[in-house]
């Protein structure tokens, strides 16, 4: 398959500004050193806790917050790199779909008027009719219908002001959609109706999503590839199955393990992980996860783990490979001999 | 379940909220009974009434709120007919409510040292006898678990002698702070007494909020939504502590969620709820074993497990109703696939089809 997003070392610290004079004393370093890419047609899933950097990366790589580095490429142009004039004509191309349908559609705009304000700046339609036309099939696409045209936002749930905010990034014809916890703020019912829509939508318009959240049950149902976050960087790439039935990562063990299954007969075996996510202002030393990780030694205080890939497809950011059934590290990993075979 | 002693019963509840847009039916009938150490989780979307049910047994409603008709009895005796002084008393002796959000709860300008404590001293008679405890068994510190089985007993230890000191009575709480605070494991107490609300992290809050609760040794533990706001490693932190209470301590809890998968890995029994009504009731298995109500088995095929993938998850056609004008008779049947003729006409008995398997559906 092509790709269709490349990240290259992709980093975005947020200054930390004191004093009366604003000087900067510090970086949150949000997101810290990310590379992945995503494939024409597929879903990529990002998932990490509150305050990993996974919306920022998100943010990112549509330019919506600057990048302090790195390179993002859609379709071999440098996003990160664009100039501003040049990003209009990359965004049509490249859309997001935010969390709280609340929050992201404009209370004081009816559908239509959003719907055809989106295409009169990326210039997808020629008039207002053609506009209303187009409108109209897209409430038809996202499952609602022509009564809702002239309806304002408050006049809907948020099921279906979710819908419309599909609705709107659909008007410009995406490639590549960010969808950024689209689900969260929906009841289960409401949340099927809507991860169903966005499957059908995948595979009728040959889309390729993003999808960041922090729902590890969600995110197994809607993606083909995972990647891990742990405080701004990644630990862990693979296709769905392996992030979940057989991970590499102590991180990405422990946050499976912690899944709560809808289903008492599954005996689960306890495994708490202990503390909290360090503050991204001061990242601990050598591999980020060390002050948490049961497996952590000397080595990991001092060096940092590359995102490696031991076997095809799987990356892990770690130097051991551990055995968690019986919770022993088999073998230090060795970049050295790999890195010249790759 | 077996019959151990019944501390709480809901029977026939029902609640309006008044609103300048009509009568909103938030509760149309709600029952069930807690028994003595288990946990019932009250499941259901957001506006099932969940937590106003919760609300209405600790008398925390907002004025609007008018309760229709039913009953509350903790420990036989109906909290509805109670003075707003005799449930005050209640909600500082016996219950104990922890809600999603520990920040809006914890005062931000005061230590949890100062927090903790003021909820051991609000009333001093326990503290008094744990003191004069102490003095007569000579021992150096009253840990909680001897301050928990002092429950009670108070009366008794102190009319035997009673000449403590406000020094001591202060003493006595500031130790069973550090211990609670040991019980629901905050590592470093000594330190944690001393910080204030914004200097924890998210779980490190709840389980202040926890300790707080456990403070007034309460037959009834209200939990919430306690896990909504904290990331899953931290989830499964706190229902693993939330477990070990159950042990420990001599409580019942009620535990509110929207998540059927956070209920299935802490509870004895599940009550699914649906605009207002409880619609099935059952042992946690049997729920998931057999969900007998449409809606019960409609849920449980729209969340995704990641034990058991599907390709396409089952959505429910349409949404929750508006409860101002709610369906008539059973308030799921516009949504129910098995809809029948007598459905919209009136709301379905709660029958017992199964042994201890409750359920408010005309199917059975």
């Amino acid at each position: 398959m092509d790709e269709i997003l490349a990240v290259k070392d992709l980093k975005t610290w947020f200054p930390i500004k004191s004093g009366i004079l604003q000087r900067t004393v510090g970086h949150v370093k949000a997101v810290d050193g990310v590379n992945f890419s995503v494939d024409q047609g597929e879903t990529f899933g990002l998932v990490g806790e509150s305050g990993s950097g996974k919306t920022t990366v998100a943010r990112s790589i549509l330019r919506l917050v600057e990048p302090t580095g790195g390179d993002v490429f859609f379709e071999g142009v440098n996003v990160a790199k664009a100039k501003k004039r040049d990003l209009l004509k990359l965004r049509h191309r490249m859309q997001i779909i935010f969390q709280d349908p609340y929050a992201s559609l404009d209370p004081r705009q009816t559908v239509n008027s959003m719907l055809s304000e989106a295409m009169r700046v990326h210039g997808m339609a020629a008039n207002r009719r053609e506009a209303r036309g187009k409108a109209l099939q897209l409430l038809e696409v996202v499952g609602l219908s022509e009564e809702h045209l002239y309806r304002f936002p408050h006049e809907f749930s948020g099921g279906q002001r979710q819908r419309i905010a599909v609705a709107r990034v659909l008007a410009v014809n995406p490639e590549f959609i960010v969808l950024d916890e689209p689900t969260s703020f929906l009841d289960v019912s409401v949340q099927a109706q809507i991860l169903n829509l966005l499957k059908d939508l995948q595979k009728n318009l040959n889309l390729t999503y993003l999808f960041i959240t922090h729902n590890l049950a969600v995110v197994h149902h809607m993606s083909d590839r995972v990647g891990v976050m742990y405080l701004g960087i990644l630990v862990e790439v693979a296709a769905k199955n392996e992030i979940y039935d057989a991970p590499r990562h102590p991180y990405t063990f422990h946050l499976m393990a912690a899944i709560p299954v809808p289903d008492p007969e599954v005996q689960k075996k306890e495994v708490l992980l202990p503390g909290d996510v360090p503050s991204p202002v001061n990242v601990p030393s050598g591999c980020r996860f060390h002050p948490r990780c049961p497996y952590m030694t000397e080595r990991c205080k001092r060096e940092v783990p590359p995102l490696f890939e031991r076997t095809k497809g799987h990356f892990t950011a770690c130097h051991y490979a551990i055995d968690f059934k019986s919770g022993v590290r088999e073998y230090e990993i060795d970049y050295g001999v790999a890195a010249v075979k790759g | 379940m077996n019959q151990k002693d019944l501390v709480l019963e809901v029977n026939d509840l029902r609640l309006d909220f008044n609103t300048y847009r009509g009568a909103v039916k938030a509760l149309n009938s709600v029952s069930f009974k807690l028994y003595k150490q288990e946990i019932l989780s009250l499941v259901g979307e957001s506006g099932c009434g969940k937590s106003v049910t919760a609300l209405t047994i600790i008398n925390l409603l907002p004025e609007n709120a008018q309760v229709i008709g039913g009953e509350i009895l903790f420990k036989r005796e109906n909290l509805l007919k109670k003075s707003t002084e005799d449930l005050r008393l209640m909600r500082a002796g016996e219950f104990a409510t922890v809600f999603q959000d520990p920040m809006t709860f914890l005062n931000p300008v005061l230590t949890i040292g100062t927090q903790l404590e003021e909820a051991f001293m609000i009333e001093t008679k326990p503290l008094k006898a744990a003191v004069i405890a102490q003095k007569s068994e000579g021992k150096n510190n009253i840990s909680y678990s001897d301050f928990l089985a002092m429950k009670g007993k108070e009366d008794a230890i102190l009319s035997k002698e009673s000449q403590v000191s406000g020094r001591e009575t202060k003493k006595m709480a500031k130790n069973l702070c550090v211990d609670v605070l040991r019980l629901v494991k905050l590592p470093d107490p000594e330190r944690i007494l001393r910080q204030y609300p914004f200097e924890l992290s998210g779980g490190m809050r709840q389980r202040a909020m926890i300790a707080m609760a456990l403070a007034r040794r309460p037959s009834l533990f209200i939990a919430d939504e306690i896990t909504t706001a904290l990331d899953v490693t931290i989830q499964a932190q706190i229902l693993h502590l939330m477990r070990e209470l159950r042990d420990t301590i001599d409580a019942s809890t009620l535990m509110i969620t929207h998540d059927l998968a956070v209920a299935a890995e802490i509870a004895d029994r599940i009550a699914v709820m649906y605009a207002g009504n409880v619609v099935e009731l059952a042992d946690t298995r049997e729920v998931f074993r057999k969900p007998l109500h449409p809606y019960t088995q409609l849920l449980m095929k729209a969340i995704p497990n990641v034990a058991a993938p599907v390709e396409r998850l089952e959505s429910m056609p349409g949404m929750v109703p508006d409860l101002i004008n709610p369906p008539p008779g059973c308030r799921f049947h516009p949504r129910c696939p098995y809809a029948m003729d007598i459905c919209p006409t009136k709301f379905p008995e709660t029958t017992e089809p199964f042994k201890e398997h409750e359920v408010a559906c005309y199917l059975y």
